[in-house]
């Protein structure tokens, strides 16, 4: 029987700060709704997430609280959508805000998204980095992320060649 | 002049002869290229974008790719500019040569060799493949990946689609969605039939055929979410057309343009209603009003489904048509509970009806409660309803009361304006267009003349200059009225449409008589709490800033986009079609010379 709504989960990051905070919220990651459905019994034990530090569990659970009680993708809808997904970089007003914050950051919440399994953080941050390359230069690119040209000249050269044609259109 | 840096004196001893240094030392700025290249790629793997995983990195490119794409959200058109992350970086170009997604989106004009090529990274990857205005047909498209395609969009002349035609026999397991547009198509154009794809298309969902011949029976019509039919060269019969949508209770959206034989044939009798429970847009178009509203009939779809009607020019009217339709469908709610319409947006050519509906899902009626409506056509010869009883027979199949929006063209008389739309106390907004415009603001100016307090009017000083010469908007005449600085006046007047905001004209044209007028009683409202808030002007008559500049201290905002018309055209509005009577209105036409309200004076 599911638990109700306003329960309690503990969980613990990897530098030991640890949240509590109400089950539906937590059950926006895929694999903490896992890991408690697996649980039959109720423990006190903290639920250890170890690839993920303090500061960033807590801009997640900022976007997980913004969107808790909306749909989760299903199974079955998961792959219909993704495609979808993909055709727009479009983001909402409030993800905006959310996801402004400094590049460090930016990757560690798309990383624990992606360890949670909460797809639409994913999605958000991925679609920021997507929107931050666009209309910009490979070299522009690479001062944006602090990227060195690792290419030699005849590879510059030929994937220049290579890409002319496209990089045009 | 610089010096050149000396050899170390050890690799001096080394080299015997000028060729071995050069070679040695070649060999040696390869190896310190190749170092300080390792130790660039080696420094890439301390930036934090590096953190990302190949498969995040890729997800980020896709998003990427398909942020570039043009027009619409299923075409396949896309820009190639994202291949420019293979430029970045070493591990950039491998995670995006790795990625077989990023590959599959293929098009007739890409170079052959970049087909080949764009072929082979996408693996086994399913392929969106753009075929438009080509010649002759590429044959890796069809030899062996017709079984890995997704999105086919074609576009063709007749010429190459008859040579594609006997290509498409394979199945097709992942398409998707599948786009076909013949150009310059003829009855001799062979239909789409059962052998296409050798009907095996289990995934299909959307199906667009635009100058396309079909066999409606074809298994391609199966599962789809989308239809969207636009003229076929051979056209269909309805009852074929019904038949083929009894199988198609998946459709959100529906779109049938120019599909049905010419002649108004009805459909037979015995075709049962078509359930489309989870249709959210339906189209008709192209077809006679009786056609179309025969496909309507057979049809049953949720409330919130939004409607557009298209129709082609009908002798006898619109209106009793469109009343029939209502009436037909209200009386039959109980049969076909399902019959519920949220919006509907209706056209049809000789008395083009436009009606945008919204109706609260709660009520169980057919068309409930009115709160948007749009009466508005290119009129053959202008629409006119000067008769109470004709407007009532119209509206009486809506709540009014709700009405908060209404916008026309049409020409309603002073008496219909008053009576029928004048007490709805929540219409909010007004938006008359064209010939429409002058009989509706002369309600507001009447109903202030008649039932405004004089106190709360402009001082009337009596116009001692005879008749006014015509000019623009009284430009440099009168004193613009000063704003009121006190608060609104609570007075006990009930003006004519009470629950007025917003009044935005289009293609209006004014006279210097009117404008005065209304500025009038729009002042006289304003002053005892009725004001309007917004009062907006698109491509208007004469207008000019003064007109603005007065207009801006009676209503909160004043729109205009400064548009200029030429005085000819206001001859023809007010000269001669305006002759008055007709209308109900004998007032205002060009010939001022009756009763004036006169200079007026805050």
């Amino acid at each position: 029987m599911a638990a109700p709504a306003t329960q309690q989960i503990k969980i613990r990051c990897n530098d030991e700060k640890e949240f509590t905070v109400d089950r539906d919220v937590l059950e926006r990651s895929v694999l903490i709704k896992n890991m408690l459905e697996d649980v039959t019994e109720q423990q006190d034990a903290p639920i250890p997430l170890p690839n993920v530090s303090g500061p960033v569990m807590a801009k997640v659970l900022e976007y997980c609280t913004h969107h808790r009680g909306e749909p989760l993708p299903s199974a079955d809808t998961e792959q219909s959508q993704d495609e979808t997904r993909k055709r727009t970089t479009d983001i909402s007003e409030w993800d905006q805000k959310f996801i402004t914050v400094d590049q460090e950051m930016l990757f560690e919440i798309i990383l624990a998204a992606n360890y949670l399994d909460i797809k639409s953080l994913l999605d958000v941050g991925c679609k920021t980095v997507a929107n931050m390359i666009k209309g910009k230069t490979p070299e522009e690119i690479r001062k944006l992320f602090n990227i060195v040209n690792d290419f030699t000249p005849e590879e510059e050269a030929q994937i220049k060649k290579e890409n002319e044609w496209a990089e045009d259109r | 002049m610089s010096q050149l840096p000396l050899p170390h004196p050890i690799l001096q001893q080394q080299f015997g002869s000028s060729q071995v240094a050069f070679t040695q030392i070649d060999k040696e700025i390869a190896v310190l290229r190749e170092g300080i290249r390792a130790l660039h790629a080696f420094r890439n793997t301390f930036t934090p974008v590096y953190r990302l995983p190949p498969e995040i990195l890729a997800r980020i490119f896709s998003f990427f790719q398909h942020a570039q794409r043009h027009g619409t959200e299923n075409s396949s058109r896309i820009s190639l500019h994202w291949v420019v992350v293979m430029r970045v970086s070493q591990h950039w170009r491998d995670v995006a040569i790795g990625s077989p997604n990023l590959w599959s989106h293929i098009s007739s004009s890409y170079p052959k060799r970049i087909t080949q090529e764009w072929l082979r990274r996408s693996k086994g990857a399913s392929l969106s493949i753009n075929l438009r205005h080509i010649s002759s047909l590429p044959s890796e498209f069809f030899s062996t990946s017709l079984s890995r395609i997704r999105e086919m969009t074609l576009e063709f002349s007749s010429s190459t689609w008859r040579k594609l035609l006997p290509k498409l026999t394979s199945t097709a397991p992942l398409l998707e969605y599948l786009s076909i547009l013949i150009s310059d198509s003829t009855t001799e154009d062979p239909p789409i039939t059962n052998s296409v794809f050798v009907g095996a298309t289990p995934r299909l969902r959307h199906l667009e055929l635009v100058g396309c011949s079909v066999d409606i029976s074809s298994s391609l019509f199966k599962d789809l979410t989308t239809l969207y039919l636009n003229s076929p060269p051979l056209k269909l019969s309805i009852t074929d057309l019904l038949t083929a949508l009894h199988n198609l209770s998946s459709l959100t959206s529906l779109s049938l343009i120019h599909v049905l034989q010419s002649g108004g044939i009805r459909a037979s009798g015995d075709i049962d209603a078509i359930n489309l429970p989870f249709l959210k847009s339906l189209t008709i178009s192209g077809h006679s009003f009786v056609q179309d509203l025969d496909i309507l009939s057979h049809l049953s779809f949720p409330i919130n489904s939004t409607l557009r009607f298209h129709s082609e020019a009908s002798s006898g009217g619109a209106i009793p048509l469109l009343l029939d339709f209502l009436n037909v469908h209200k009386s039959s709610r109980q049969q076909a509970t399902t019959f519920l319409i949220n919006s509907i947006d209706l056209q049809c050519a000789v008395g083009v009806l436009m009606l945008d509906l919204n109706s609260r899902c709660d009520k169980p009626a057919y068309v409930t409660d009115l709160v948007k409506f749009e009466l508005v056509g290119p009129w053959p010869d202008g629409l006119s309803i000067t008769e109470s009883s004709e407007a009532t027979a119209l509206f009486s199949s809506f709540n009014l009361t709700s009405m908060t929006h209404f916008s026309t063209n049409c020409n309603f008389s002073i008496r219909i304006w008053t009576d029928l739309f004048g007490s709805l106390p929540n219409l909010n907004r007004i938006a008359p267009s064209g010939t429409s415009t002058v009989l509706f603001l002369v309600c507001i100016i009447e109903d202030c003349k008649a039932k405004c307090p004089a106190q709360y009017k402009p001082q009337i000083k009596p116009n001692t200059k005879g008749k006014k010469k015509k000019g623009k908007g009284g430009k440099g005449k009168q004193k613009a009225p000063v704003a009121s600085t006190s608060a609104p006046q609570v007075v006990d007047w009930a003006p004519i449409f009470p629950g007025l905001e917003t009044i935005q004209i289009i293609d209006g044209a004014f006279t210097e008589r009117i404008m005065d007028d209304l500025i009038i009683a729009l002042h006289a409202r304003k002053v005892t709490g009725k004001g309007i808030k917004v009062f907006g002007m698109m491509e208007c008559r004469n207008v000019d800033e003064l007109v603005i500049d007065r207009l801006r201290h009676v209503v909160q905002q004043v729109m205009w986009d400064e548009w200029t018309g030429s005085e000819d055209e206001d001859e023809f509005m007010y000269g001669s079609q305006y002759s008055g009577d007709d209308l109900g209105y004998d007032e205002y036409g060009m010939d001022s010379d009756a009763d004036e309200w006169g200079m007026y004076t805050f």
